[in-house]
């Protein structure tokens, strides 16, 4: 599996789920059960740089980061931070805001993201 | 070492006395500095202030705290208080113990006598609702919670009692109440100021009613006057109309529920907004039972706005409490063995007009402007007639802030309508060309004027705040005739409407509600007894203007009602949403018009 195809594979994965959730904490244990029950190696808040642990990290340099608040200006800049580490090849953005999902774009620095909006309301 | 109590190894020493006014309802605690400090510590509602003698409310709750309190501190008692706390605190642990067992089915509830016997999770809920007292029914949407509300009033004990409902819903209550207990005299309120309901037509005497039936508009004028009646019961239906404690509903509600023996609230969607809602519909029927509203939001809730609001930050243990304590009982379909076919889901992205959201932007810039503080008050502010209880307070109070947020969520979002009217009505047809007919909701006028020129040739028909009852019935009876195949309806006029489930089995949401619980209502028009199909309801969105804010609104929106009324649902569900759903749709109509 390339590194793009598991970044859509969990795409899909997330994508057809609806998650209960008060606190991003609750939300992240419940993407981290679905993602070690669908066969994926997960680790945990691994430590990228300095500055940055994104959420998830899977095979072949695939990132997830999750996120229910904060602000577009803060996700853009975190995740360009993500792409330019030579050790990331994909990252999926989980969101469950509408308002941040339509604006991140497809790829930073070459690197593809995949959005994934999560059900709130509508699902 | 083994452990001794005080008891045993001192003697018993009194710290104060301890009285109980049967006329003011209240304990009466008198003690010395020194205990009085840890007394106003444990008990946070006695007044900080009083000195010497504390007053403190006479709840089953509050007795067994005493109770607990003078182990460590003994007083004096009076032979009444002696009594009245005896009393009151085992009150409190039979109510704990009879709520486990009735929850856990160790016991069974007691048989009511109606003329259609009631199901057993009906019984469950008469059994809790007397033991409690008070008590929110929050049952899945059509698992008749009316028939409940019946069984309590079929009591002597109970009566007189009063039904406080929904405007469109007096008279489906006065024939649920013939239906189950055709011997009860029932009296819907006519008007909004008081008259004698002693007296008949022609000025013939009469006895008083068993259940007196009002709407929420009406219960101002008489909250004096049914207090003095003196009602022994009183039922909140659709109780999520409580939940702004400034209107004035909601202080006769109050009110009149004051002296009542048994208090009942029923709704499947008990909140529209944020969870510290509850706290206002539970106080209620149940009152100090969440603490104060200072305590609640403290205990309780993070992030308060501006206008006092704020979500509950563990929605699932604050749902736990309320169940275990008995405060709110909800059942789901499936827990009663009452499935429906699915509901299903599908959210559907449209096109926008761009233009018709421009046509606003330099207006909408200037609201917008004005309420970051960053420009002059705009010159008109419009009143129209769809602002919410909220903004006709705002404008009698004449916040200009509020009243420009109102007004800029009102344009942008009927914009936001607008730019998608013409291909919402466009998914309309191609729904109604595959044989369907369609419940349509949607919010503004404008809209609706665009859909109904659009859809013109499938003769769509209205129900919503625009037409009389008259019409409305009329746009009714001609949709599930199949005269009509689409059913226009405003989204706030829906709740507890009952029929089109055996007409209709899809919803289009064609434009966003800020609540969430608004459109559980709409699809529960659809979605409930009788329904023979699987229910599909789209939810059409566009990417721009307001719907992807109101969608994150939504989002959280529902977190906090479904965290609280289903605490122990699965923290991830598959969803049923057929992703290919709307193409295959297309796919069909294309083939059908193909030759």
């Amino acid at each position: 599996m390339t590194p793009l195809q598991r970044a859509d594979a969990v795409s899909a994965l997330l994508s057809e789920r609806r998650f209960l959730w008060s606190s991003e904490a609750m939300l992240q244990r419940g993407i981290y059960g679905v993602l070690v029950e669908a066969g994926h190696i997960v680790q945990r808040e691994k430590r990228l740089s300095r500055k940055d642990r994104p959420d998830f990290m899977l095979e072949g340099g695939v990132y997830v980061e999750v996120k229910v608040d904060g602000s577009l200006t803060n996700v853009m800049r975190q995740l360009s931070r993500y792409a330019e580490q030579p050790s990331v090849s994909a990252i999926v953005f989980v969101t469950t805001r509408a308002t941040q999902a339509s604006r991140v774009p497809s790829e930073f620095c070459g690197k593809p993201v995949r959005v994934v909006l999560l059900a709130g309301a509508l699902g | 070492m083994a452990w001794a109590t005080d008891a045993e190894t001192m003697p018993l020493k009194s710290f104060g006395k301890i009285d109980f006014n049967a006329t003011s309802g209240c304990w009466q605690i008198e003690c010395g500095a020194d205990v009085s400090l840890r007394f106003k510590r444990v008990f946070a509602r006695v007044s900080t202030s009083s000195y010497g003698v504390h007053s403190l409310g006479d709840t089953a709750d509050s007795a067994r705290d005493l109770e607990w309190f003078l182990l460590r501190y003994p007083m004096d008692l009076t032979p009444l208080a002696k009594r009245h706390m005896r009393a009151r605190a085992n009150e409190h642990r039979a109510q704990a113990s009879l709520v486990e067992r009735l929850l856990s089915g160790q016991l069974r509830p007691k048989p009511v006598h109606l003329a259609i016997p009631l199901r057993d999770y009906q019984l469950t809920a008469v059994t809790m609702a007397r033991a409690v007292k008070g008590l929110l029914l929050a049952d899945e949407m059509g698992l008749g919670k009316t028939a409940v509300g019946v069984g309590l009033l079929s009591y002597p004990d109970a009566r007189p009692g009063l039904v406080v409902t929904l405007t469109h819903l007096p008279s489906q209550w006065r024939d649920e109440l013939a239906k189950f207990a055709p011997e009860l005299k029932v009296h819907i309120l006519t008007k909004g100021s008081p008259y004698d309901l002693t007296v008949g037509k022609k000025g013939v005497a009469e006895p008083m009613p068993d259940v007196i039936i009002s709407n929420y508009q009406k219960l101002a004028g008489w909250a004096e006057t049914l207090r003095a009646i003196g009602m022994r019961t009183v039922i909140f239906d659709e109780a999520q109309e409580l939940r702004r404690r400034e209107s004035q509903k909601y202080a006769a509600a109050k009110h009149v529920a004051g002296d009542a023996t048994y208090r009942l609230q029923l709704s499947g969607t008990p909140i529209y907004n944020q969870g510290d809602e509850f706290h206002s519909v539970i106080d209620v029927v149940r009152p100090d039972a969440l603490g104060s509203r200072v305590e609640f939001l403290r205990e309780r809730c993070r992030d308060p706005n501006v206008n006092g609001n704020a979500m509950i930050r563990d929605p699932q243990a604050f749902g736990e409490y309320l169940r275990e304590h008995g405060l709110m009982l909800r059942r789901t379909r499936s827990e009663v063995g009452r499935e429906l076919p699915a509901l299903t889901r599908v959210p559907h992205r449209v096109d926008a007009d761009l233009e018709a959201l421009h046509q606003v932007s330099a207006s909408c810039r200037e609201l917008a402007m004005y309420i970051v503080g960053q420009g002059k008050k705009p010159e008109h502010l419009l009143h129209p007639a769809d602002y919410d209880a909220d903004a006709q307070r705002a404008k009698r109070n004449h916040d200009a802030h509020f009243l420009a947020s109102q007004e800029l969520s009102w344009r942008l979002r009927q914009a936001t309508g607008l730019a998608k009217a013409p291909f919402v009505a466009d998914f309309v047809r191609l729904l109604v060309e595959q044989d369907e007919r369609v419940v349509l909701y949607g919010w503004h006028r404008e809209v609706y004027r665009v859909w109904m020129e659009r859809l013109q040739p499938v003769q769509p028909v209205m129900y919503t705040g625009s037409e009389s009852p008259r019409d409305k019935d009329q746009a009714k009876a001609d949709f599930v005739s199949g005269k009509s195949r689409v059913l226009v309806m405003s989204l706030r006029s829906g709740a507890g409407l009952d029929g089109l489930q055996h007409a209709c089995r899809t919803v289009v949401n064609g434009e966003l509600d800020w609540s969430y619980g608004v459109h559980e209502q709409g699809e529960c028009r659809v979605y409930r007894d009788g329904q023979p199909d699987p229910v599909f309801s789209y939810y059409l969105t566009a990417d721009t203007g307001s719907d992807p804010v109101v969608m994150d609104a939504l989002g959280l929106k529902r977190g906090q009602l479904e965290g609280v009324r289903d605490p122990d649902a699965a923290l991830v569900q598959k969803l049923q949403s057929e992703p290919d759903r709307v193409k295959r749709l297309a796919a069909a109509y294309l083939a059908q018009h193909a030759s």
